[in-house]
């Protein structure tokens, strides 16, 4: 009993203590609040890459792929739903009376265009296999419909960040300059609409085209050539999507048509794995170096005991002559270590939880009451700060705290073990 | 009936260097139940490193120590803190008491070596009122709530004895215990021992430099350069 009761007594009477408890709190708070906003942000990231692609997408084709050949080597699987063809160039957009000079001259100025992907699509096989009609934004006229749009010729949509950077409205004249091989073509589009889909990489370099006229623009005239095709799946478990893209990859293999292309069959999100895995990476170096903090404070801790044992050399001989035994010496300053960490923990736990579900609120009146952006959530094409509390990253955090305080309280712990009482009684 | 404490031909010495150094040459004791003995002499004559040795804090080089006629020398650590929390009390010239304990805290603490925190919360109610008891016998009534550095020297050493009486010991050891006390709070402290000695019938053994509390005692037993000489 006395162990607790003195741990618990040393460890709330010694100012000192608030030390090693703030160095703890600080960690654990460090290591939840910061890997929380990682954590979010590849969330946020994986769901909006989601939110921007087909369930599964055929991939490089070859330069001229008939799409009625890719449909039929896919379209016999068994999980196949639906498919849409897509074909992908990249041009440039600029407003008319400023084209890019043919021949284009070296060292010429460039016309203030912008290089974008254009992808040709049929929009209402986009709509079937795609979220393609949820990112079309309403427009003036009510909202945009992939049926009118496949009716028409000279449209394009363009991404509400590249309407508002370049000030594109509904209606709007654009002129498209690409072209296959050496040959360059210009094409005037009418802005028909925008869309959204929250991916920012996507949105800031796709343009939307009608695919014949792509086709037409790039010189391939009435062929059916793609280069990507859309694929939406019956099932789209993860372990069920990487087996369709496998079999699909290899009836693509099988084909004649694909025999001197490589093409590959990934979920969309599979294309950012690199920037994904970066990210993790990041997360994973930044939970190396806050762990850092949790190894100062658990060194904090150990300061703190070493000084208390020193302090309380008396009283382990009082102890002693009380009845203690040396088990119980070594309890005493074990529990006021574990008390300290439990303590620090605790604390670090619930404020590291509810910074992270507030962050967003407190940086919200950091902006609008003092101008200091702490998160700038628009260069993340984010709506908010973004934060995912992991409960076994937070248990990890808070058990290894606890480890750590208990090895750094062990060392000072055992030394007073070790005294003897009649020296401590003696010590002046 | 044996003597409730005994020492006999007990040698301690402590290495120094590549020296021995002897402090105790052989030394016979015998302590009886109830019985108030004064260990006398001068600095440097093995009068502390004797108690010591009798409360079971060190263990003599050689020789033997037995506690109500039972060998207690080589006990093992466990069984000597155990012997020590329920039949010895300890009463010291600096009173060391826990300075962040209140005096009542400080008593109770004394209950609280071998009792386990559940058995010790089922008798906390009957530990505070024996607490507050003693604390009231040696005059501290009205100083329950109070810090070691709050208390003036007559009354922390007043604590410690409580606290050395709570768990009712058959013997305390008390080393220079009005060593650092002004004579008029030296005597209500002595009175409160003697008092003690009277009514419970515990066994002091006094170590103390004062030869007028040493004849107020049942017996003195005076020591010299490690051995008892009278």
């Amino acid at each position: 009993m006395y162990a607790l009761y003195l741990g618990l007594r040393y460890m709330v009477s010694r100012p000192v203590n608030l030390l090693g408890i703030g160095g703890v709190t600080l960690g654990v708070w460090a290591l939840i609040v910061i890997v929380s906003i990682f954590s979010g942000y590849i969330t946020e990231v994986r769901a909006h890459v989601r939110m921007a692609s087909a369930d599964i997408v055929a991939f490089h084709l070859g330069p001229q792929t008939s799409y009625a050949s890719a449909h039929s080597a896919l379209g016999g699987d068994a999980n196949v739903a639906d498919c849409a063809p897509r074909l992908l160039w990249p041009g440039l957009i600029h407003p008319p009376n400023n084209e890019l000079a043919d021949p284009w001259i070296p060292g010429a100025a460039p016309p203030s265009g912008r290089f974008v992907t254009l992808t040709g699509i049929d929009p209402v096989a986009e709509a079937r296999t795609s979220g393609f009609a949820s990112w079309l934004l309403p427009g003036p006229a009510g909202d945009l419909d992939p049926a009118a749009l496949a009716k028409a010729e000279d449209w394009i949509l363009v991404s509400s960040k590249i309407a508002a950077k370049r000030g594109l409205s509904i209606g709007d004249r654009l002129v498209v300059t690409s072209g296959g091989g050496d040959a360059l073509a210009t094409h005037t589009f009418r802005v028909a609409g925008t869309f959204a889909t929250k991916h920012t990489g996507f949105d800031n370099h796709t343009v939307f085209v009608s695919i014949g006229v792509l086709r037409t623009l790039l010189g391939y005239g009435a062929l059916d050539f793609v280069n990507e095709i859309a694929i939406k799946l019956h099932h789209v478990e993860p372990e069920v999507v990487a087996q369709t893209g496998r079999r699909l990859t290899l009836a693509l293999l099988a084909h004649p048509e694909f025999q001197f292309s490589r093409p590959y069959v990934l979920p969309q999100g599979e294309q950012e794995r690199d920037f994904l895995s970066a990210v993790d990476h990041q997360r994973g170096l930044m939970k190396m170096v806050l762990f850092v903090i949790m190894v100062i404070a658990a060194f904090l801790v150990y300061a703190t005991l070493s000084m208390m044992v020193t302090e309380k050399t008396h009283d382990i001989g009082v102890l002693a002559a009380l009845g203690a035994t040396r088990d119980g010496v070594l309890g005493v300053f074990s529990l006021c270590g574990l008390a300290i960490a439990l303590v620090g923990t605790t604390l670090g736990v619930v404020s590291g939880c509810l910074t992270s579900i507030y962050l967003d609120d407190f940086n919200t009146f950091m902006a609008r009451h003092f101008d200091v952006n702490l998160f700038p959530t628009e260069v993340y094409n984010l709506p908010r700060v973004p934060y995912a509390l992991d409960p076994w990253w937070i248990g990890l955090v808070a058990g290894s705290s606890l480890v750590l305080c208990l090895l750094a309280a062990a060392i000072p712990a055992l030394r007073a073990m070790r005294r003897d009482p009649l020296e401590c009684l003696r010590t002046e | 009936m044996p003597p409730i404490l005994s020492a006999r031909n007990v040698e301690k010495g402590y290495r120094l260097g590549r020296n021995q150094v002897p402090v105790l040459r052989g030394v016979d004791l015998d302590v009886e139940s109830g019985e108030m003995v004064a260990l006398l002499g001068q600095s440097g004559a093995g009068k502390s490193t004797l108690l010591y040795l009798l409360g079971l804090l060190d263990r003599p080089s050689s020789g033997s120590i037995a506690f109500d006629g039972r060998a207690v020398h080589d006990l093992s650590n466990i069984e000597r803190a155990e012997l020590r929390h329920s039949e010895i009390g300890f009463v010291f010239q600096f009173y060391h008491l826990i300075p962040e304990l209140t005096a009542l805290q400080n008593v109770k603490l004394g209950r609280m070596m071998l009792t386990r925190p559940l058995e010790y919360m089922r008798q906390r109610k009957d530990i505070h009122a024996q607490a507050t008891e003693l604390l009231t016998r040696v005059g501290l009534s009205g100083r329950l709530g109070h810090r070691p550095n709050e208390l003036s020297g007559g009354e922390r050493q007043r604590v410690a004895i409580a606290r050395a009486l709570i768990s009712k010991p058959r013997v305390i050891l008390a080393d220079e215990p009005t060593g650092n006390l002004d004579s008029k709070t030296a005597e209500d402290v002595l009175e409160i021992l003697f008092q003690l000695n009277r009514d419970q019938g515990i066994a002091f053994l006094l170590v103390t430099h004062n030869e007028e509390l040493a004849a107020r005692c049942d017996r003195v037993v005076e020591m010299k350069d490690g051995r008892v000489v009278g």
